[in-house]
């Protein structure tokens, strides 16, 4: 089943606001709380809908269970916005879009529901016009950026999406042995001794982790969601699907499961580091042992926000991404050559003087 | 009595006869060996070479070595020699470069009569106390005899007279020529560069490196529990590195030696300017 929330004031669609927390018609102003659409008024309110879209578009629902394979890129999935009729094509782990005709926000039902439904998600905190000036203002403080990169005509896309994430609680049993120095230094006569003590560290530790998070999403670069890491927990809620309107989101690709390895390694690695922590007054630290049983014991299925933002500059396209919660952004800006040549200019000559004047005092 | 206009002419004559020989007879290729540092052929060649040294330049030279300054400094022992050694002459000019073995210093010194101008400025002799020093550490006096003897030729003749721009001269290790100053800019230059090129390098890197946040932040209540912690202690292992100490060394980055030349009144009425290196 295929949900568009519409306004019950005009009928047009409404989407989750990140600054207001409820959903706006952008038409006539109405706002509905996402708590209002929940029990029987959304049990309702859902039931009309599907109850419309049913009588305009008797196929729909045929269609909407059809997955359409497109010789091994991956399973599509063929339907009809509910809102103007025409036939959408989406990747099947789609779970919220917008119709390329008419714009209407549209969210899967089928990907959001059972074993599928997340435990909860993260909302949108950051709105697009916010995100939109955070990632310019981010823009300026590069030393390398150009100076053209920051005007919003450059910019191509700005597209809001909930990302799937498994979130891991673990309990680490852990057992480390290393070698530590120490070093003085004593001056007799025409020589300089150097004495190292030498130390065997033993440590057993048990160390409790909650809520490791590992994005779920094949589309999403492991390593760039990495670094948009913390989110803020404080501000997990319920899932309910209004929060998703008016933006993207995809359902797993992978399961707990599965991204289980990636999560354990992360886990072992911090456990060393608060081993390490407590190997502290020794010059070097080396580790020769270690036994570390890390216990999953809860894993939960929730949707994080990000905002992408595609740009192109020199013909080159440049993909950046903001945490949606906080407001951190991971990207890798395009180098000024301008920039950098009156940098090593500058650091060049201003070596050379200090150089020649230390010389020649 | 009517004295007799020939014995002036006699004196003149003896006169004119002790200029135009003061170059031969006793004051000839003044080799004086106190050191018995040479062997004969060397002492030949030596001989051979202040000869025509001489011819070309129109002044005496000597060279004295010593393994007893009987307590003198080395240009207090220079300036005897001139003298002693009877060096040039009345109103003659003269060089002698001195290889001390008792202070380790070599030293050359220029006398001129009175009125007359030194011929080897003080970065020239540094030039030539540079050229000479290799040959000096490594003991081969000889060659450095030798190659005194080429750059007070060249000197004095003009021929390849050196321009303070084309040397590169240092003076206790800093540059005092326009070329060395020249290099000292261009070695700069470079190693700026090389440096600036790297630090940029980082920096670019640097903009776009991200890393992900440290473990403890997914920490339960932000702490860990410690159930056992031993730090024993093994063994201790002990190294010893001499500590290098400053001892002066000859050359021209370390050192003492005396540039910009002392002067002294020699007996005749002129004078001494002269400079020298430790070896």
């Amino acid at each position: 089943m295929i949900l568009n929330y519409k306004c019950p004031g005009c009928g047009a669609s409404m989407v989750y606001d990140a600054g207001k927390k409820w959903l706006v018609c952008d038409y006539c102003g109405t706002q509905v709380s996402v708590e209002q659409l929940s029990g029987e008024e959304k049990e309702q309110l859902e039931k009309e809908l599907q109850e419309d879209s049913f009588a305009q578009m008797p196929e729909m629902e045929t269609a909407s269970d059809e997955a359409v394979d497109d010789d091994g890129r991956g399973e599509f999935r063929a339907c009809h916005c509910p809102n103007c009729g025409a036939q959408m094509l989406t990747e099947e782990t789609t779970a919220a879009a917008f119709c390329a005709f008419c714009g209407s926000p549209v969210i899967f039902e089928k990907e959001l529901s059972g074993e599928k439904r997340p435990a909860a998600i993260i909302p949108f905190q950051i709105q697009k016009e916010e995100a939109v000036g955070r990632f310019l203002k981010w823009t300026k403080r590069g030393m390398f950026t150009p100076a053209s990169l920051n005007r919003t005509y450059t910019m191509e896309k700005i597209t809001g999406i909930y990302v799937p994430f498994w979130l891991y609680d673990y309990q680490v049993n852990a057992r480390y042995g290393a070698h530590g120095t120490r070093i003085r230094h004593e001056v007799r006569g025409d020589y300089r001794y150097t004495h190292t003590d030498h130390f065997r560290i033993q440590r057993e530790m048990e160390v409790q982790f909650e809520k490791i998070p590992s994005d779920a999403s094949k589309k999403m670069p492991d390593e760039v969601m990495d670094c948009l890491e913390p989110f803020d927990y404080s501000g997990l809620k319920e899932f309910q699907m209004p929060y998703l309107s008016g933006f993207l989101a995809d359902r797993y690709d992978y399961t707990g499961t599965q991204m289980r390895g990636r999560v354990e390694k992360r886990v072992e690695q911090y456990t060393e580091e608060e081993a390490r922590r407590t190997m502290t007054g020794y010059a070097t630290v080396s580790i020769t042992y270690r036994d570390v049983r890390p216990k999953n014991t809860r894993m939960m299925y929730v949707l994080f926000p990000v905002w992408t933002i595609q740009y192109t500059y020199r013909e080159k396209n440049y993909t950046f991404t903001m945490n949606g919660q906080t407001g951190k952004i991971f990207g890798t800006l395009p180098v000024s050559m301008g920039k950098a040549a009156a940098w090593f200019a500058g650091m060049t000559a201003t070596f050379t003087v200090l150089l020649t004047i230390i010389q020649l005092l | 009595m009517k004295k007799k206009p020939i014995g002036r002419i006699v004196l003149l004559a003896l006169f004119w006869m002790t200029v135009l020989c003061g170059f031969s007879g006793e004051s000839d290729d003044k080799i004086i060996d106190g050191a018995n540092l040479w062997r004969e052929e060397e002492e030949e060649s030596l001989r051979s070479l202040v000869r025509d040294v001489k011819e070309r330049i129109g002044a005496d030279v000597a060279i004295v070595t010593t393994d007893d300054a009987k307590g003198r400094t080395t240009e207090a022992y220079a300036q005897w020699a001139y003298d002693y050694y009877q060096v040039g002459g009345e109103g003659v000019a003269g060089v002698l470069f001195l290889l001390d073995f008792d202070n380790r210093e070599y030293y050359i010194d220029e006398y001129r009569p009175n009125g007359e101008a030194f011929e080897i400025s003080d970065w020239e002799r540094e030039s030539m106390l540079d050229e000479i020093y290799p040959y000096m550490a490594e003991g081969e006096y000889a060659q450095a005899c030798e190659v005194f003897l080429k750059g007070l030729e060249r000197v004095m003749t003009n021929d390849e007279r050196w321009e303070e721009d084309d040397r590169e001269v240092y003076i206790d290790g800093q540059p005092s020529s326009k070329k060395a100053i020249g290099n000292v800019i261009g070695s700069s230059l470079l190693l700026s560069a090389v440096v600036s090129a790297v630090l940029v390098s980082v920096l670019v890197v640097m903009q776009n490196q991200k890393t992900p946040p440290p473990g403890a932040v997914y920490l339960k209540d932000r702490r860990s529990s410690l159930r056992q912690r031993k730090d024993i202690y093994t063994h201790t292992t002990t190294t010893r590195t001499r500590i290098q100490r400053n001892t002066p060394q000859g050359g021209r980055s370390s050192g003492s030696h005396r540039s910009g030349g002392s002067y002294r009144r020699g007996g005749g009425g002129g004078s001494h300017r002269g400079g020298g290196r430790n070896f």
